[in-house]
């Protein structure tokens, strides 16, 4: 047996780092809070198309996105993150009011890796992240 | 780091306009122009308010909204058609939704019950339209992942650490645990090795990989999970416990938990296969055997493996706790906009003074800096434009309150009255929007109350049933121009003819036109109302709407057609802190006549100059009798008294519509930006004077209120004359800044 690879290691030294994607401000204001004070770093975009012009090549540990947006929706994002191969990987959560199997099974053939509910309890939220990523 | 108050605030910003987005796109939907998009953006707006309440804790509106999300979902789905009468319900549940989301901001606690008769009848819609079909937007299925709203407020105290879950006791009770990953896991980016982590969590996991599928070296890839799992997790976890670790990939793998009735023998652990439920431990072993898995060294896509990803160096992001968000607007507060406004304001006096020095200086040398202070003006100019239009928002804000409004009314009178909007994008300054709602609200009860008929009526006078208001606002040489246009029935001159005569505001004998009578309800202590009816006439006439109009600097027009309708128009200034003025010259002092009010300038000749009985003057101008005054005469400005009217410059103004008066001047100095300084607060009103603005040449000079000139050149009555303190303190300039 081989020593254990870094494989699940952070993708940096520094702060893990997120991008959330949300068209409202509010739900962006109060992940940052969230996300911020738990000592990740946090990228913000503000419909689907921001946040793919926001993220570009960087790699992030996970995307958290709303699907229900105006000019992209989420499923397009999540889409076009697993058609990219920085982002293939990526853990990719919807962040959504909605919540039906038909919108979830949606997103999921799209690629999501996981799917929680508005409005969000912090603390679920942040257990949720660290439980998609390393 | 926003305060949690901050957010809050940022949440009944966004309230306001996502409710503004809503009640749009219910319009919309009301008057048949609604798309999927319109249903869809309601949906929105009612979906974000829901999202953001919950946040905050307020109940009382997530529920509301959840009900009415669940019936706007059935529409966009199509399982429920958009009626007029499921239309209305909306409108009605918009209300509701505007109302709670001012309570929550106000901080009143909502009645239990309120909306509640709304609520029933949005689920009487569920329940007709949704038929066969799952409840939409329901919680339903959720299974494991229902995120009950917990408040932010209420998170303190509450430890949300994981209780292991063999502290309970009874570790022999468990289940076995099967777990076979498909193809599509790894895609999603759904990590194994991550939910073994999490299920080592809830207590104590003994695990055996299965490595059988492992393909030989050469066949394998990157990609694919080639390994399973099966073990036993003892402790007190329940089966939904065991579930919510798979959530998200139970679709994406052979899963099967089954509880385990009579304590099994513990296989002897083997020493890479077992593990132990402390997270480090966990990941050690296992991840051995899914790097063996995922990235065998040879494999030629290691590129793709799943974790290389997070291998490959980041580049370096300005640090600081956030990423730069590609946003296009940004909040700012105002108070910043209006210290840039007022720094503008300094520049354009600034500016003329520079003007005036450079008009003392010797030809040869003036030229150049004329030119260069040509594009300084150019350039302030712009500025102000620029500043001025970050101060400006779209009358939307107000005119959205109107629908509302209207929808109110009519049911109130029981009359039938459909709100037309137009051009409600149209920007002008906010604090001028913020002051148009009350008159414009009064203007519509007015229409609805007394200007539009009952139905019958209307059938009977040969009209449409629905009466029409329409709002609408545009620019129009400088200002903005509302307009409220009905077609009901109009003044009823003679009642209100006969009402101005009871209490004595018009000569029992007067001779008065259509229009001058319908301008008699402008008068102070005038009210239409027959009797006092709930909605309109309480007091409130219409002579406080046009002071409110006025004290913006604007005008109000009134036209009335008996039997067709009435139409008021407000014409207001685009802004309150910078004006075109004319500046004009009587005897030793300089006065700025707002450019708006200036219809033309000329210099009459002496035969158009008619002395009438009774006037001081009348100008005839193509056809028109224009009255004459002196402006040094009616500002009781010294040395002027009996001058010839025909021995000036004279500016023809106009107030009112029609309402025309030629002030005769000494000399125009010329077409010049002002700054508007208010004169209120040091002498409160001065009869005739609007303001006062810093000329050039650093001297004071006043703004001329044109409408009440006209007043006070029919009165006779001189503003400044009882006040010579108050002027020379005007003229020293010391009062202002």
């Amino acid at each position: 047996m081989e020593e254990p690879q870094p494989e699940t290691a952070p993708a940096a030294a520094g702060p893990k780092r997120i991008l959330t994607i949300d068209d409202s401000k509010t739900m962006r204001d109060m992940l940052m809070f969230t996300l911020a004070d738990a000592g990740f770093e946090v990228l913000q975009g503000v419909d689907g198309q921001d946040g793919l012009n926001v993220l570009g090549d960087t790699p992030v540990d996970v995307v958290i996105t709303d699907i229900n947006m105006p000019i992209m929706d989420g499923y397009e994002v999540i889409r076009r993150l697993r058609d990219n191969p920085v982002h293939k990987r990526t853990p990719i959560l919807v962040l959504t009011t909605e919540s039906d199997a038909e919108k979830r099974t949606l997103a999921r053939s799209a690629g999501a890796t996981g799917w929680m509910v508005k409005p969000f309890d912090p603390d679920r939220l942040l257990a949720t992240v660290r439980k998609v990523s390393p | 780091m926003a305060s949690l108050d901050e957010l809050k605030l940022t949440f009944f910003d966004e309230c306001s306009e996502l409710l503004q987005d809503m009640e749009s796109g219910l319009t919309d939907m009301q008057d048949g122009a609604g798309t999927a998009d319109t249903v869809n953006a309601v949906f929105r707006a009612v979906h974000s308010v829901k999202g953001g309440a919950g946040i905050f804790g307020f109940q009382g509106l997530v529920n509301f909204a959840h009900v009415f999300e669940t019936v706007l979902d059935l529409v966009r789905r199509g399982d429920l058609a958009a009626t007029s009468p499921v239309v209305s319900v909306f409108l009605t549940a918009g209300d509701v939704l505007a109302d709670l989301v001012g309570m929550a901001r106000s901080g009143t606690k909502p009645p239990a019950d309120y909306g509640q008769e709304c609520r029933v009848a949005l689920e009487r819609l569920t329940k007709d339209g949704g038929e066969g079909d799952a409840p939409a937007a329901d919680d339903d299925g959720m299974e494991g992942i229902d995120f009950t709203p917990v408040a932010v407020d209420d998170m303190e105290g509450i430890d949300f650490t994981p209780v292991r879950a063999d502290s309970f006791g009874d570790a022999s009770s468990g289940y076995a645990i099967t777990f076979r990953p498909k193809p599509g896991m790894l895609q999603n980016a759904n990590e194994p090795l991550l939910i073994l982590r999490e299920l080592g969590k809830l207590g104590e996991l003994e695990l055996t990989a299965e490595t059988d599928a492992l393909p030989n070296l050469r066949d394998l890839q990157p990609d694919q999970p080639y390994v399973s799992w099966r073990g036993v997790l003892r402790g007190a976890a329940s089966k939904t416990d065991i579930e919510s670790v798979f959530e998200f990939v139970v679709d994406d793998c052979d899963l099967t938990i089954e509880p385990i009735e009579t304590p099994v023998e513990t296989p002897e652990p083997m020493p890479a296969m077992a593990m132990e439920p402390t997270p480090a431990a966990v990941a050690a072993p296992i991840e051995t055997i899914a790097s063996a898995a995922a990235k065998q060294p040879a494999a030629p896509k290691a590129a793709d493996s799943p974790a290389s990803t997070a291998e490959s160096a980041p580049e370096p992001r300005s640090g600081g706790g956030g990423g730069t968000p590609a946003a296009t607007t940004a909040r700012v507060d105002l108070d910043k906009i209006d210290r840039v406004v007022n720094m503008v304001g300094e520049l354009v006096i600034a500016q003329a003074m520079l003007g005036q020095v450079a008009q003392g200086l010797p030809e040869e040398s003036r030229g150049q800096l004329s030119q260069i202070l040509e594009e300084v003006i150019h350039h302030t100019r712009e500025l102000k434009d620029s500043v001025m239009s970050m101060r400006a928002q779209p009358v939307r804000a107000v005119f959205q309150r109107m629908p509302r409004l209207v929808r109110e009314l009519s049911q109130k009178t029981g009359k039938k009255v459909k709100l037309e909007m137009v051009g409600e994008g149209t920007e002008v300054d906010r604090t001028i929007i913020e002051r148009l709602s009350d008159p414009l609200t009064h203007i519509i009860r007015n229409s609805v109350d007394h200007g539009i008929e009952t139905p019958e009526a209307r059938i009977a006078a040969g009209k449409n049933e629905e009466g029409t208001i329409r709002l609408s606002a545009n620019h129009r040489g400088g200002r903005i121009v509302i307009e409220i246009r009905d077609d009901g029935g109009g003044i009823n001159t003679e009642r209100v003819l006969k009402r101005a005569r009871e209490r004595g505001l018009v000569d029992p004998d007067a001779q008065l036109s259509e229009d001058e009578i319908s301008n008699l309800i402008f008068l102070p202590g005038f009210s239409t109302a027959e009797a006092v009816s709930d909605i309109s006439g309480r007091g409130v006439g219409m002579d406080v709407v046009r002071s409110n109009i006025q004290d913006l600097g604007g005008r109000i027009f009134l036209n009335s057609q008996r039997g067709k309708g009435m139409t008021i128009q407000f014409a207001l200034p685009l802004t309150l802190a910078v004006m075109d003025g004319m500046v004009i010259k009587v005897g030793q002092e300089t006065y700025v006549t707002p450019m708006s009010t200036i219809v033309e300038c000329l210099r009459p000749s002496r035969k158009d100059v008619h002395a009438l009985l009774g006037t001081r003057g009348m100008l005839q101008l193509r056809g028109e009798l224009v009255p004459l005054v002196h402006l040094g005469e009616l500002l009781s400005e010294s040395g002027v008294g009996g001058k010839d009217l025909a021995d000036g410059v004279v500016i023809i103004t106009e107030a009112g519509e029609g309402s025309r008066l030629g002030l005769v001047v000494d000399e125009l100095l010329g077409h010049q930006q002002v700054v508007i300084k208010s004169i209120e607060d040091s002498y409160g009103a001065v009869p005739g004077i609007a303001a006062a603005t810093i000329l050039g040449n650093g001297r004071v000079a006043f703004i001329l209120d044109t409408e009440k000139l006209q007043e006070l050149a029919a009165e006779g009555f001189s503003p400044l004359r009882d006040m010579p303190g108050a002027r020379m303190k005007f003229v020293s300039g010391a009062a202002l800044h």
